[in-house]
């Protein structure tokens, strides 16, 4: 949990560089609201038993959390997404809060990387 | 490697930030990018649209990237546009399923832009060569189709309509084009000039030196040489103009229709098939020869023979008796007298189109591997 919002600066610099300095907000911002969104399904489908739908969202953040450097934070979500192919959603349960409860200290770390 | 700019691509992908991460990769390259959601509206855009690469994700919702290979693999159009495959790295497997559906190349997330360039421009530069192939393939295809109707158009319009002589005649080039021809030259009343020349190999080099002395032909009918006579005239030319060692092998004749006399000349050629009104098979005197072309001064095979009512006579190249089927094994000499034989109450171009029908059936699947050319004719009474 300490470490979710921790972000790889190797990487989010490069892409920033390669994306353009005045592109990077823009594209922060979908994918802070994006990320946002997923969680929402991917709770719901929790609840719901719904271990494709799960499997699906966890899929989508994993992959741009990893664009973005957040490689704790997707490393986790690739975790959940394995638990989620395997149909082992008790599991995912116990594992999901923290994905969840980092979301927001992680896109304040990313923007403050974004301004710095 | 050339790089490569401005082309049109369709980024497949379902993820909106990656999306947008890679139409950004994209135009900074000078492609011009369109973006799809799902598999669903990448099908949708690329009926539309003409894109030259493809860039998939595999896991998407209402349609996967498999889904969309497998209906671009089964479409003539689609299947030629490149696709490069996106996948996390723990899906390989995945990867390995596409690259064996047909796509062309992939990457793997987070797409990194040097990594993502590299693979690009190799597909599209394979993609423009290939398209570059498909044009000169169908602009070789066109030419070799004009060079067939050209060929085709110098032989014989019509066979000879003389009295008590029936004529017959097939030519089916094993390629586009080929070495074999016949003619039926008109050489003063009820004579007739029959030729039937077959030169080395097969296609575009062969159908040059066939019309080169098909023409020879032609020019030495008109000095009214003596067949054998012809055919040296003919040889001392094409030993000028053929620097390729190509060669023809000829038989040719004069028929005098008048006094029933078929006087002939053979170069490196196969025996003409006779048959007597009986059934009998006849010979020619057997006498070596030699092709045209290859040597200064060949040896020509000459003779005379009487024709005599009811007999048949069938000038061949050995694209008849030298057809080979599937286990290696050929039509033959003795299997062509034994049909003929058979066939001997048809017509003379029934017989030509039986002998065809034959090779056909005795080759089946197998490709014909030379042309295949047939003359004959029969004194009616």
């Amino acid at each position: 949990m300490d470490n979710l919002d921790a972000v790889d600066t190797q990487t989010f610099q490069s892409l920033m560089r390669e994306v353009g300095r005045d592109y990077m907000p823009e594209i922060l911002e979908v994918y802070c609201t994006d990320v946002k969104e997923q969680l929402q399904f991917a709770q719901k489908a929790l609840l719901d038993g719904d271990n494709v739908e799960f499997t699906r969202r966890v899929h989508t953040i994993k992959s741009t959390s990893l664009s973005f450097g957040a490689l704790a934070y997707g490393a986790l979500a690739r975790d959940l997404e394995g638990l989620g192919r395997e149909g082992k959603l008790d599991q995912a349960r116990l594992k999901f809060p923290p994905l969840l409860q980092a979301c927001d200290s992680l896109r304040g770390r990313l923007k403050e990387l974004c301004n710095a | 490697m050339r790089e490569t700019r401005n082309s049109r691509l369709l980024v497949v992908e379902d993820d909106q930030v990656n999306r947008i991460i890679l139409k950004r990769y994209l135009e900074k390259e000078g492609h011009q990018v369109t973006l799809a959601a799902n598999g669903k509206e990448a099908l949708e855009l690329l009926a539309k649209q003409v894109f030259e690469m493809v860039l998939l994700d595999i896991e998407m919702p209402v349609m996967n990237g498999f889904q969309v290979l497998e209906k671009m693999t089964t479409d003539p159009v689609l299947r030629e546009v490149p696709v490069v495959v996106i996948s996390g790295v723990e899906e390989l497997n995945s990867v390995v399923r596409c690259i064996q559906m047909g796509a062309e190349d992939y990457l793997t997330k987070p797409v990194n832009r040097i990594l993502l360039k590299a693979r690009m421009d190799a597909s599209l530069e394979k993609k423009r060569l290939r398209d570059k192939q498909t044009t000169l393939l169908r602009k070789l295809e066109r030419e070799m189709n004009i060079a067939r109707h050209t060929q085709m158009s110098i032989l014989p319009d019509h066979l000879p309509q003389q009295g008590d002589y029936s004529f017959g005649a097939l030519i089916k080039p094993a390629m586009t084009v080929g070495g074999d021809f016949y003619d039926a030259i008109p050489m003063g009343q009820n004579r007739w000039g029959l030729v039937l020349g077959d030169v080395s190999d097969k296609g575009l080099p062969a159908a040059l030196f066939m019309t080169m002395t098909y023409s020879l032909i032609r020019v030495m009918a008109t000095r009214n040489l003596d067949p054998g006579q012809a055919l040296r005239e003919v040889n001392h030319y094409l030993m000028e103009m053929n620097n390729d060692n190509m060669f023809v092998t000829v038989v040719c004749g004069l028929l005098d229709c008048a006094n029933h006399v078929f006087h002939y000349a053979r170069a490196g050629h196969p025996q003409p098939l006779w048959i007597s009104v009986e059934g009998e098979a006849r010979q020619l005197e057997p006498h070596p020869s030699q092709a045209l072309g290859l040597f200064p001064q060949p040896i020509i095979d000459e003779g005379q023979v009487a024709v005599s009512p009811g007999s048949l006579m069938v000038l061949y190249s050995d694209g008849l008796s030298e057809a080979t089927n599937a286990q290696g094994r050929q039509m033959g000499r003795s299997g062509l007298e034994e049909r003929l034989r058979q066939t001997r109450g048809q017509t003379p171009q029934q017989i030509c189109s039986d002998y065809w029908h034959q090779v056909r059936a005795f080759i089946g699947d197998s490709e014909q591997q030379d042309d295949f050319t047939v003359l004959a004719f029969r004194r009616e009474q």
